[in-house]
């Protein structure tokens, strides 16, 4: 990167640094985190290491997977927008800086900040989970490598949509886009567990899946489904008449971690909304 | 296209939507080195639209548009011109000190460049010391950091568009004293105002526009006949073309005076 990205990325990532609202996302994410390890020792009902994992990584997946995608929106919905809306961007884009320049730096600032925050909410969840005996670390790690990449890729999109429309908008129109994403993630899980067996179906949602770009998965919510079985059926399941068979059942609506095709159709797709974000400033007239 | 033109402006034309009438229509004026161009015009003429289209903040709809015999899309073409936009704007939560940094990195000045502009500007501006963020600055404030950002990179263009709009008459002054003595350097100037006077103390040459297009270029001295003033002769032009709107028939009407409720 020459000196323009870089002077765009630092004083970008100085503004955002002195957004209050970014920063509520955080404290309240740090809290509620912290607030998932100590309830173990004050609340009654945790008898078994089990009912630990259920509430503490069902808990995490729940505040610090909200907390690293409200943060990306927050991100995405301001960091250009902000310039585009006072007008600032006249004064910038008048100065020897390229459009390919503006958009590196603002890029490299939002991706920068949502690693740094993910990585400061995966290491609060680690130190959780160690304080409650540790274990599922692996999962833990990939749980918020995904969910970063996911956010990231929300975000851009969040981005390009500001660049033309109004902000609170765009992110709704996001929110939309990524709840169809889930929807078809899990179909296409029923799929692959042959809970759907139509060949047309099958294929239909095959094609769906790979047309529309589907978000990345860690194991976190089965080993979840895993440690809450146990803890229902810790002394028997009697009203189970096959317990394997339901937690198979229920595991098969769970879409399992992502495979290397699906990391590598996820970089494909964060490199065509980057270009996206370009082209869009690059038409954009202020 | 002669070598020498600071800005060339040929059959430049401009509509932002299809269906919009065009915003500029089939400009065309030169800027020579050390030359001081008012472009004047009423709200609507199309002069902001021209100075974003040299700065490259927007594009031609046809026509041709040459900033020191390149393309205004050309950074190293940008890094010659300062530009002072009408009711400038800044990024919000930095200060005066940063968002000046901010752009001296953008001009690409060396650090002690920076060190040494940057005091000396923001204290011409009367912003020296000023530590709050942007967003808590008024008007005024942010017009002497638009106009102390547009002289940072020591420009051969500069460029203001309304640069006295929002100040009190000692920012005018310490603004046209800025102009006298760039204009003494041989520094080149392009002046978008509505301060008539102003400009013709200050400006060499002026090209009047309405609706788009411009009625009258020249030398201020050719312009403005003995005995009157370029606003007289502005006045005069602009009238035939923008007839004087009649006030609205309640404003006239002794039944409705006052509010509702009387």
């Amino acid at each position: 990167m020459g000196s323009g990205p870089l002077s765009v990325a630092k004083f970008t990532l100085l503004e955002l640094g002195r957004r209050r609202l970014l920063l509520v996302f955080v404290v309240l994410a740090i809290l509620l985190t912290a607030g998932l390890g100590v309830a173990p020792f004050i609340l009654p009902g945790f008898n078994s290491g089990d009912e630990k994992t259920v509430f503490i990584l069902g808990g995490i997946s729940r505040v610090d997977g909200l907390a690293i995608e409200l943060c990306a929106f927050a991100v995405g919905m301001t960091v250009i927008n902000h310039d585009l809306d006072s007008g600032a961007i006249v004064a910038i884009l008048a100065k020897p800086v390229t459009r390919v320049a503006y958009a590196l730096g603002k890029l490299a600032a939002a991706v920068f900040l949502l690693i740094l925050l993910d990585a400061v909410f995966t290491a609060g969840s680690i130190l959780v989970v160690e304080f409650n005996g540790g274990g599922h670390m692996d999962v833990m790690f990939w749980f918020f490598a995904v969910s970063a990449g996911n956010a990231m890729l929300l975000m851009v999109l969040v981005m390009i949509l500001t660049v033309y429309l109004n902000n609170i908008i765009a992110a709704a129109i996001v929110v939309a886009f990524s709840f169809v994403q889930s929807q078809v993630s899990s179909v296409q899980a029923m799929v692959q567990n042959h809970l759907i067996t139509e060949r047309i179906l099958d294929g239909i949602v095959n094609v769906v899946y790979w047309l529309v770009p589907h978000p990345l998965q860690s194991n976190l919510e089965r080993d979840i489904t895993i440690s809450d079985f146990n803890v229902i059926c810790r002394g028997g399941c009697p009203d189970l008449p096959h317990p394997s068979q339901y937690l198979a059942q229920e595991l098969a609506h769970i879409p399992g971690a992502s495979g290397t095709g699906d990391i590598v159709y996820w970089f494909a797709y964060l490199v065509v909304v980057c270009v996206a974000l370009y082209l869009a400033l690059r038409r954009k007239q202020v | 296209m002669t070598m020498a033109n600071v800005v060339e402006i040929n059959e430049f034309r401009k509509r932002y939507r299809h269906r919009d009438p065009f915003a500029v229509d089939g400009v065309s004026f030169a800027l020579v080195p050390g030359q001081v161009f008012g472009l004047l015009g009423p709200n609507g003429a199309g002069k902001s639209t021209i100075v974003k289209a040299i700065v490259g903040l927007t594009r031609p709809t046809s026509g041709m548009v040459r900033l020191f015999d390149s393309t205004p899309g050309d950074a190293a073409a940008r890094a010659q011109v300062g530009f002072a936009p009408e009711d400038p704007d800044f990024p919000k939560f930095l200060t005066a000190d940063e968002v000046m940094e901010y752009f001296a990195r953008l001009l690409g000045l060396p650090s002690t460049e920076r060190r040494r502009r940057i005091p000396e500007a923001l204290e011409w501006a009367n912003l020296a010391g000023e530590r709050r963020q942007v967003r808590r600055f008024s008007k005024g404030m942010k017009q002497r950091l638009g106009l102390a950002q547009a002289i940072l990179g020591r420009p051969k263009l500069l460029i203001f568009d309304e640069p006295t709009a929002d100040l009190d008459p000692v920012g005018r002054r310490d603004v046209r004293n800025m102009i006298a003595e760039l204009k003494a350097q041989g520094t080149t100037i392009l002046l978008n105002s509505h301060l008539l006077s102003e400009v013709e103390l200050v400006c060499d040459t002026v090209a009047i526009m309405v609706r788009g297009r411009i009625l009258k270029e020249g030398p201020v001295r050719e312009l403005v006949p003995e005995g009157m003033t370029l606003e007289q002769v502005f006045m005069e032009l602009v009238a035939s073309s923008v007839p004087p709107p009649n006030l609205p028939d309640f404003m006239s009407d002794p039944a409705s005076q006052g509010g509702l409720r009387n």
